[in-house]
């Protein structure tokens, strides 16, 4: 069940009590088996849960893993063993020795006369040569010279080739055709002080030696595919043990101080890392990593198949998935909710507003019937029987004339009453309802004045709404125009047009009066109730006049909600 | 022919009166008492009451109140004029309302009066309703005129206006007054009341045609 669970995960590992456990994941192997040994984040050892991946909190500052061999079959834990390692989405490529002392090296030792090393210095080999191929046979020798200075007090000195340096450091390195000379600035022919000669009979080296815990592991070995070259060689595979080829200490090619001696060689080598090892990822970004291990041959060749496993670094909770999913829920959540209660709170004042224009217009009925029904059939009955009253005999003349001015009162009251209703009915409310209105409006107040009304009202449409307020402003401007003619124009003629078109009502109110002139400004209270009237109606109102020509009112106001038509420009009339 | 004009003139016409309110009612009658040329020979309370006894009183003219409680004084026209065709209908209304009174004129009434108006101008107004309608206002030819207008091109000849009915029709919806009809046309006053009257029939028979029509596309 583990097992399964972890491969499908990908991860080749399952935890152990407190090991993580690496299986290849091929048939076992007989090679000792390698895994990560542990885990720590910050110096915090991670263990891992049993049956998921292993998830490492957000910023880790520093993941040091530990791997090496976790298991050993059938071999003895002394195996030759090398391993590379990657981290991927972090290394690009396998890695090995990457550690300041995973070296091999030759290093130059200046002696004192008493034989007493004064300094060396260190040419260190890391990693692969260039062109490595993993034999000696097959891969090309570099070429490598250096210079150094003879120290003061130095008499001699001593050449070694070791694979001495950090434990773990296994691989293998091959030098060849190694001389040291004393730079010669007067180009004399060169004077080797240490080469590599080999014996023709038994291929030893001549003067050098071998050294060192495991010093069979330094080999005299050919190289090339014909084998033609010969060099030194060591081939470490002990993690804890080193060997070395070294010129003898004693009685050295002797050199003169302040001399400058020229190292020059040619090296082949691939050298790695003996697990067990630690190694250190720094900041690791959120997200999923495969950290790989692979066996390799002391000679740096992959071996079987690489096992790896795989951890997560979480991401800190406001860069998760599920962090923004819920946020953004929420945020949608709000949005939504917001929205929606706009939408309600919208649809319940249009609601509200359409009751309210409901109730104002149920209102408006029952007001206009109230006033038509009860108010004017009263005060009808008023100016009858003041009426009748009047016609009574033996009445004083005062009384007579007291019951007629009932009786006009009334009468003009009804009249008033009839504009009210007129007004407020909702019936009313369009533009042929107007029209008729104006004419009656203009008949009686002519007829009552004794002057001659002329109308040119034409048939206008039902269907284009008048507001109440619209219709009763209007008429109380024509009203006020008539009664101006009346009082002021001494004319005996009133001319009334009406123009409907593209939206654009026009009321001309025209008599043939006497007229004025219009650059004399003149205030009557006539005129500030028209400009009032029409202001409030969103209309405006135009006067001509001519001495002896009479005076012509025009009354202008754009009758909304009839469609696109109302919008339009007037066209030129 | 003038003998008995002379009686009509003579006689007191005789009058009925339908009017809910009790109290104008009585003013009604009040004035139809000490008037001469009249006489109150009816007063009903509803349309349904005088339809049914309006045969009993043989009026020459009725006073019909246009806003009656049930059936309505337009609607009792309409069966006025079947029961007891003879009778001529002025409506009595509170207001000059154009839309009511048009109604009552298409329904069959012969005229039309403001229940305020000055009591001679009630009398005047039943002694013209036999020449023709009470004046006609400008407001309401206005409505007449749109009717023909839409009559005109389907219009038999029962319902279509004479030249001279026409004329008339169109002064009065531009606003001349009788008087200055008659000036215009050069008749008297006189015609111009039995030209009124003639449009008012054609209208009352133009909307019987039409209900006609109506019923029988129904």
């Amino acid at each position: 069940m583990n097992w399964r669970l972890s491969k499908s995960l990908g991860v080749g590992l399952l935890l152990c009590s407190l090991r993580f456990e690496c299986l290849a994941e091929t048939e076992p192997s007989p090679k000792p088996s390698i895994g990560i040994l542990s885990l720590s984040v910050d110096g915090r050892e991670v263990k891992q849960p049993i049956d998921q991946p292993l998830r490492l909190s957000a910023f880790p500052g520093s993941v040091d893993i530990n791997f090496g061999p976790v298991e050993y079959r059938e071999k003895q834990p002394s195996d030759p063993i090398r391993i590379r390692y990657k981290l991927e989405g972090v290394d690009d490529r396998w890695r090995e020795s990457d550690g300041p002392a995973n070296v091999m090296r030759i290093s130059l030792g200046f002696l004192d006369q008493y034989g007493n090393e004064l300094m060396h210095e260190d040419f260190e080999a890391r990693g692969q040569s260039p062109g490595w191929t993993g034999d000696f046979e097959t891969s090309p020798l570099q070429h490598r010279r250096e210079q150094i200075g003879v120290p003061l007090e130095a008499s001699s000195f001593w050449v070694v080739i070791s694979s001495a340096g950090a434990p773990g450091v296994v691989g293998a390195y091959y030098v060849a055709n190694l001389t040291v000379r004393v730079q010669n600035p007067t180009n004399a022919p060169a004077v080797d002080l240490v080469n590599m000669a080999f014996n023709p009979w038994n291929n030893r080296p001549v003067g050098w030696v071998r050294d060192g815990p495991r010093a069979n592991m330094a080999k005299v070995l050919e190289n090339g595919r014909e084998k033609l070259g010969r060099g030194l060689a060591i081939v470490d595979d002990n993690a804890n043990a080193h060997a070395q080829w070294n010129t003898p200490k004693a009685q050295g090619p002797t050199v003169t101080p302040l001399d400058t001696l020229v190292l020059e060689w040619d090296e082949m080598f691939s050298i790695g890392l003996a697990p067990p090892a630690t190694v250190s990822y720094k900041n690791l970004k959120p997200g999923f990593y495969r950290f790989s291990l692979e066996r390799l041959s002391i000679m740096g060749e992959p071996i079987g198949d690489p096992t790896s496993f795989v951890f997560e670094v979480l991401a800190p909770f406001w860069k998760t998935a599920w962090f923004w999913i819920s946020a953004m829920s929420a945020m949608a959540a709000v949005v939504f909710a917001g929205w929606r209660y706009q939408i309600s709170r919208q649809l319940k004042l249009e609601n509200a507003r359409l009751a309210q224009q409901q109730v104002l217009e149920a209102e408006r009925f029952r007001i206009s019937r109230d006033i038509h029904d009860d108010f004017g059939a009263r005060v009808t009955q008023i100016s009858l029987l003041s009426s009748s009253a009047q016609q009574r005999e033996g009445l004083s003349p005062e009384v007579r004339a007291d019951f007629s001015a009932v009786t006009e009162m009334s009468r003009n009251l009804v009249g008033s009453l009839y504009e009210t209703v007129w007004a407020i009915s909702p019936e009313n409310d369009h533009l042929d309802s107007l029209a008729t209105y104006i004419c009656q409006v203009a008949n009686q107040l002519c007829a009552q004045a004794g002057l001659k009304c002329r109308l040119q009202i034409p048939d206008l449409p039902h269907e284009i709404p008048v507001s109440s307020s619209i219709r009763h402003n209007l008429v109380m401007a024509v009203k006020e125009a008539i009664n101006n003619i009346i009082k002021h124009a001494g004319a005996n003629e009133v001319q009334i047009k009406v123009h409907f078109e593209n939206g654009l009502l026009a009321i001309e109110v025209r008599d043939n009066g006497k007229g004025f002139d219009t650059s004399i400004r003149r205030r009557g209270n006539g005129l500030a109730n028209m400009e009032r009237r029409m202001k409030s109606v969103g209309g405006c109102w135009t006067k001509s006049s001519k001495p002896g020509e009479g005076t012509s009112v025009r009354l202008e106001v754009r009758l909304s909600g009839n469609g696109g038509t109302i919008n339009r420009a007037p066209a030129a009339a | 022919m003038s003998k008995k004009r002379d009686e009509l003139a003579s006689a007191p016409r005789r009058v009925a009166i339908v009017e809910d309110d009790s109290g104008l009612r009585q003013q009604l009658e009040k004035i139809l008492k000490y008037a001469k040329r009249a006489t109150c020979v009816a007063s009903y309370c509803s349309a349904e009451d005088a339809l049914e006894h309006i045969n009993e009183a043989k009026p020459d003219v009725v006073l019909m109140d246009i806003n009656l409680p049930g059936m309505s004084g337009i609607e009792c026209v309409g069966h006025l004029r079947k029961v007891f065709p003879d009778a001529h209908v002025i409506m009595l209304t509170v207001y000059e309302d154009s839309d009511r009174i048009f109604r009552a004129l298409q329904a069959g009434a012969d005229g039309y009066l403001v229940k305020s108006s000055p009591t001679e101008t009630l009398l005047e107004a039943i002694d013209d309703v036999y020449k023709g309608g009470a004046p006609m206002s400008s407001h309401i030819a206005r409505k007449v005129v749109r009717q023909f207008r839409q009559a005109e091109t389907e219009s038999s000849a029962a319902d279509k206006l004479a030249p001279r009915e026409r004329q008339v029709l169109d002064l009065l919806a531009e606003g001349y007054v009788y008087k200055e009809i008659g000036d215009q046309l050069g008749i008297g006053m006189e015609t111009v009341k039995t030209y009124v009257k003639g449009i008012c029939k054609k209208l009352h028979v133009r909307n019987r045609i039409e209900a006609v029509a109506k019923f029988r596309q129904k």
